[in-house]
């Protein structure tokens, strides 16, 4: 069924970008908006738009009766979530198609298949996928313990299952010292806990994030477009992602990549959708957790294959097949996405909200930026603190790090603090530029003292 | 060019504006917001009616006070009342439905209804004008 008109239950640079993708297909589009947001620029860029609630996210962005009842009275036929908010709520998804609207997205089974963290886990070892090694569930005994630690190979990681903040966890890296360090990690959870069950599982070395995009249509066809790179996170948000991942051999990435497609086959996966790997020193990977959904850093895979992956959702939404086989993607070039965030990296990334007074964004060849924010907009203190996403593109990664430097170094704001300046500290790092860092390059590099 | 004043008090009782200026040839309009006075139900506010200079007459009774009521919710509205019916405190004003349940919009005032702005049937955001009601039993032109 062709689509029509498409309400984008979101706010921000991702509402603005979903729009765009609307209007190049000739779709109409409905913005939905708190009373916070009336002057946003995603209402006045929409054909139509509907204040859906007060400004807090749960009563507005999250409410689905006024959601569904705004895309009713516009009559729009579709809703397309974009990223966070309802994007991963099977509930929702499932009102939709009792509605006989269309979700612009996959099954909501999908979604409550890769919700489940233990069944995801199962799904994936039936089908061959590598997940982090384990007890599936509580150690018996420290015999057991140890069949389990040879099986997966030294170093392991004991954690306490109540656990948390460290107490009663233990890397373990030799036969040796097996049994006795699970007893202290035992009488260590017990103390903290009052609980001393433990389970095992292999301490993943070194670990980068890599994760893989797929794209999947109604009609069994699923793609891959790469994998991107984002192991520079802070408090595990990412902040800084690449793509392609500069620590991947290419036989690595054929594997990672094919992995990911064996996921996404595997619970019958259709639309946009990533599947997110750990990958450790020794070029193992393991299978974390699927985004049923856009991902903030998707345009990183677009710069580099020339596909627009929220176009694509859309035909796929439609029922239409994939436009592109897995032979006609090509990989261009090298791209970076920086978050620019209002947040105040000296104070461990605090939110920053308030009135940006001032505002260049950077522009050239190779720079884009997908950004709602302007001069005079302030960002509020009710949503997520994104100011812009400021993508660049270079014909390979030292070509792109040093468009990023000139990007950054163009990129003007004021009133607020951001991750402009932290970005290009980040990016001209010796470590950054040699591509091999962990996810706890920032922690390490900048957050140590 | 004209302007069309009905239509530039709606928009502007309708913006977060607090004040609002306009010249066309001849003609000038400044608006300006008295005081916004918070009300029982969170959906609801109290506005004072707007004050039109230069070449609009100027309504030199003390008018009454409008209370304007708005959506609680996204859905369809069907008004229960019309322009010059009084109406008491916890009455039925009208509904609003979503997603085929009608949901009752109850009258926090007394008052005489002044204007239906939303029509029949009309999908009606959050925080949409509905309708307007006179306070108390003042009869207004």
């Amino acid at each position: 069924m062709k689509l029509t008109k498409v309400l984008i239950a979101n706010r921000g640079e991702i509402a603005l970008r979903i729009i765009r993708a609307c209007k190049e297909l000739g779709l109409k589009t409905v913005a939905v908006h708190s009373t916070a947001d009336s002057q946003s620029q995603h209402v006045r860029s929409a054909d139509e738009a509907v204040c859906v609630g007060p400004p807090p996210a749960r009563e507005s962005y999250l409410n689905m009766a006024n959601i569904i009842s705004a895309a009713e009275i516009t009559g729009a036929d579709a809703i397309h979530p974009g990223y966070g908010f309802l994007s991963e709520n099977a509930d929702f998804v499932e009102v939709l198609s009792e509605c006989g609207i269309t979700f612009v997205g996959p099954l909501a089974e999908s979604i409550t298949k890769m919700g489940d963290k233990s069944r995801a886990r199962q799904t994936m070892i039936e089908v061959g996928v590598p997940v982090v090694p384990g007890s599936d569930g509580l150690m018996s005994s420290v015999e057991e313990g140890l069949k389990i630690a040879k099986e997966c190979g030294f170093p392991v990681m004991v954690k306490a299952s109540a656990g948390g903040g460290g107490k009663g966890m233990r890397v373990i890296s030799s036969e040796r010292e097996f049994s006795e360090q699970c007893e202290m990690a035992r009488a260590e959870a017990l103390n903290a806990f009052g609980n001393g069950d433990l389970y095992i599982e292999k301490f993943v070395e070194e670990p980068r994030h890599v994760e893989v995009q797929i794209l999947a249509d109604h009609h069994g066809n699923v793609i891959h477009l790469g994998e991107r790179n984002c192991s520079i996170q802070r408090r595990h948000q990412k902040l800084l992602e690449e793509a392609p991942s500069p620590i991947i051999s290419s036989d690595l990435r054929e594997r990672i990549c094919k992995a990911g497609v064996l996921a996404a086959k595997a619970i019958g996966y259709r639309n946009a959708g990533t599947v997110e790997f750990l990958v450790d020193k020794h070029e193992n990977f393991y299978f974390m957790e699927m985004n049923t959904r856009l991902q903030v850093e998707h345009p990183v895979t677009e710069m580099i294959t020339g596909v627009d992956l929220v176009r694509e959702q859309l035909l796929i939404a439609q029922g239409e097949k994939l436009s592109y086989s897995q032979d006609e993607i090509n990989f261009n070039g090298h791209s970076i996405e920086f978050r620019i965030n209002a947040e105040d990296p000296e104070r461990d990334f605090a939110p920053s909200p308030g009135e940006v007074v001032r505002l260049t964004y950077p522009g050239g060849y190779g720079v884009r930026i997908d950004s709602m924010v302007s001069a005079g907009d302030s960002i509020l203190p009710y949503y997520d603190s994104m100011v812009a996403k400021l993508i660049v593109w270079g014909k390979d990664r030292d070509d792109a790090i040093a468009r990023g430097q000139r990007a950054l170094r163009e990129f003007e704001i004021e009133g607020i603090e951001s991750t402009v300046d932290v970005h290009d500290q980040i990016i001209s790092t010796d470590t950054f530029k040699k591509g091999y860092f962990t996810t706890g390059f920032l922690d390490k590099e900048f957050l140590k003292e | 060019m004209s302007i069309n004043i009905r239509n530039l008090i709606q928009h502007f009782s309708e913006s977060d504006y607090g004040q609002f200026e306009i010249s066309s040839g001849t003609q000038s309009i400044s608006l300006k917001r008295r005081k916004i006075i918070g009300s029982g139900e969170a959906t609801e506010s109290l506005v004072d009616k707007s004050e039109i200079e230069n070449e609009v007459p100027k309504n030199n009774e003390a008018s009454p006070e409008i209370i304007e009521i708005k959506a609680n919710r996204v859905g369809q509205f069907f008004p229960k009342v019309s322009a010059g019916d009084k109406v008491s405190r916890g009455q039925v004003l009208g509904y609003i439905k979503a997603m085929n349940i009608m949901n009752e919009l109850r009258s926090a005032h007394e008052g005489i209804v002044h204007r239906l702005v939303a029509q029949h049937q009309e999908g009606v955001a959050y925080d949409e004008l509905l309708l307007e009601l006179s306070e108390g039993n003042n009869e207004i032109d």
